[in-house]
């Protein structure tokens, strides 16, 4: 337990010190492994954790489900879905800001990116947002905060991370996000309502729509529509395996965007490097987190931090709150990401022993980390907008996200009070 | 970068490409032919790993070389500094040598594999030589990270000399 506990805390060090995760969980798993077993062992467990992960057809999610939203977010989706949802709200008090919501969890959804959606919404929803007089407060804490929307609706890369490492069921964990990304979509709305009230000019009314000029704006989202409906139809159907949804999901988004000439040869070819680069980046940083996962099962790391557990009387959903705000705190100083890869296999066992759904606390802790790409220190979608925004003071963005951060932790409180929420579609571990 | 390794990277980018839009396509008629045709493509889900396994591994290289592994940036302004150029190229070593160690236990499963004649579920497609190209891949990702290392410290100098002569 000690060496686990050592070896640990030497990646988190390692990890602030930006050694590459990757390796700086490598290196401290094969070391800690070593130690507790012994070396020969520790280093056979190395390629066949390795080889078996490259060698998974359930990882093949991963580069497929990446490409389809490269190609997507380039053939204009954000705008057409701003402008369709702005069809259909944009008339109401702070309109504009709902139609951004809208857009940002649609975008955020097939993007899979956090801090693309905020990078792209930036150009596409502030100019308007300006222009009709909102506030820099709402207009970048709507864009910032919707960015994290989609992390729950699927397809969502960071859950099929959480299924490898936890061995859930990943199509179970797509289907689970949706009432809840769903759901953080409803309360930001409520937000946004709330501060618009409050500050009737901060958020002025829209122009109205005409029903044929909604009809059309509408038209313009079906491949949105058609790739959503596929994927969740296909899984939820069991139609399709979540490689499956994957491999549809990209050849379709393929055939989407040359059949409307919204992307040339050059144009793909630099959308499919980047699916690359970031799918090696995570296939590394997985195979670190593999090994970690072994080590902290074989140096009785996991075992003991459930004893401790158990120890100090802690139980239910007290027990999950204790989990959450430390994920909540982690979030403050690192990415969801990695707070995932590092800290999931330490408390998944004690989520078990208590009988709670492995599915249901994936959307949980996925919502915990997600709230902290909005707080500070760190919330990096608040940096990502001020990257693409240097005219606005970071302050401003922050206190713009105040109203959606209440809004994440009723969120967070409700779905951890009532887990039917998650689990209704009929998905469980 | 020159222009030899430039069309190296090119020509690699673009093979691996071609493998990720086979996979896709793959898949993409594997699932027509089974929902609409009842008729599967035998061993696609072979296929698919083990062009899963040749991408990563094409591609841990260039992610290594270009420095565009995952990575925790809380203290980037602090590591950033000139005086911290040192960590940096202490960290690329680091990388250099886990890779290495990747490279060795994969030469060493390969063998394994050959001795047991491990192969693949449906297709029979042998092991060994795939593990023999992902520790050749590491090897050599092993080495762009020590010449990013010592590249890095090379250029640091030539820095810090145009600072001092300014």
């Amino acid at each position: 337990m000690i060496v686990g506990s050592i070896s640990m805390a030497a990646a988190i060090f390692l990890a602030f010190l930006r050694v590459p995760l990757a390796f700086a969980l490598l290196a401290t798993s094969i070391i800690g492994l070593g130690v507790v077993i012994n070396w020969n062992t520790a280093l056979l467990l190395l390629p066949m954790t390795i080889s078996d992960a490259v060698l998974s057809y359930d990882l093949a999610v991963v580069p497929m489900f990446i490409l389809m939203g490269n190609v997507i977010s380039r053939t204009g989706i954000a705008s057409d879905l701003f402008k369709a949802a702005y069809a259909f709200v944009g008339q109401v008090r702070g309109g504009l800001a709902l139609s951004t919501m809208v857009a940002c969890s649609g975008f955020a959804a097939v993007s899979g990116s956090s801090y693309a959606t905020a990078a792209t919404m930036a150009k596409v929803a502030y100019p308007s947002m300006k222009k009709y007089g909102y506030s820099d407060e709402l207009a970048t804490g709507t864009i910032a905060a919707g960015g994290t929307l989609g992390i729950l609706i699927p397809p969502s890369i960071i859950m099929v991370i959480y299924g490898i490492l936890t061995q859930t069921n990943i199509g179970h964990l797509f289907i689970a996000g949706v009432v809840p990304g769903l759901f953080g979509l409803a309360l930001y709305m409520i937000a946004v309502r709330v501060v618009a009230a409050l500050n009737p000019d901060q958020a002025p009314k829209g122009d109205m729509t005409p029903w044929r000029d909604k009809v059309k704006a509408l038209a313009g989202v079906w491949p949105f529509m058609l790739l959503f409906g596929l994927i969740i139809g296909g899984l939820y159907g069991k139609l399709f395996t979540p490689t499956e949804a994957a491999g549809m999901g990209a050849g379709i988004s393929i055939l989407i965007a040359f059949g409307t000439g919204r992307l040339r040869v050059s144009a793909f070819r630099a959308v499919i490097v980047e699916t690359i680069y970031t799918t090696v980046a995570l296939y590394s940083v997985l195979f670190g987190a593999l090994m970690l996962s072994k080590l902290l099962t074989m140096s009785g790391l996991a075992f003991g931090v459930l004893d401790l557990v158990q120890s100090t009387g802690l139980q239910g959903t007290s027990l999950i709150f204790v989990i959450l705000l430390v994920f909540l705190v982690l979030g403050c100083v690192m990415d969801s990401m990695a707070i995932i890869l590092i800290f999931v296999p330490l408390f998944a066992p004690i989520v078990v022993a208590q009988g709670f759904d492995l599915v249901w606390f994936g959307v949980i802790v996925v919502v915990a980390t997600e709230i902290a790409m909005i707080t500070p220190p760190i919330g990096m979608n608040v940096f990502v907008l001020k990257a693409v925004l240097p005219d606005v003071a970071i302050q401003k963005i922050f206190k713009g996200l105040f109203p959606f951060i209440i809004a994440d932790i009723v969120r967070l409180g409700v779905l951890v009070i009532f887990p039917a929420i998650t689990l209704w579609l009929g998905a469980t571990g | 970068m020159n222009r030899i390794s430039q069309k190296i990277l090119w020509l690699v980018e673009t093979i691996v490409a071609i493998m990720v839009i086979a996979m896709v396509a793959l898949t993409f008629a594997d699932v027509i032919g089974r929902r609409i045709f009842g008729a599967p493509i035998y061993g696609a889900n072979d296929i698919t790993e083990h062009l899963m396994a040749l991408i990563v591994f094409a591609g841990l290289p260039i992610v290594t070389a270009g420095g565009l592994h995952l990575s925790v940036d809380l203290f980037c302004k602090f590591l950033d500094h000139p005086t911290m150029r040192w960590w940096k190229m202490m960290t690329e070593i680091s990388v250099g040598v886990i890779l290495a160690v990747v490279a060795w236990v994969f030469f060493n499963h390969a063998e394994n594999a050959q001795t047991i004649r491990e192969v693949s579920q449906a297709l029979n497609v042998p092991r060994a030589p795939l593990y023999v190209y992902m520790a050749y891949s590491a090897a050599l990702s092993s080495v762009l990270a020590f010449v990013a290392a010592i590249m890095g410290s090379f250029g640091a100098t030539k820095h810090e000399k145009t600072e001092d002569v300014l």
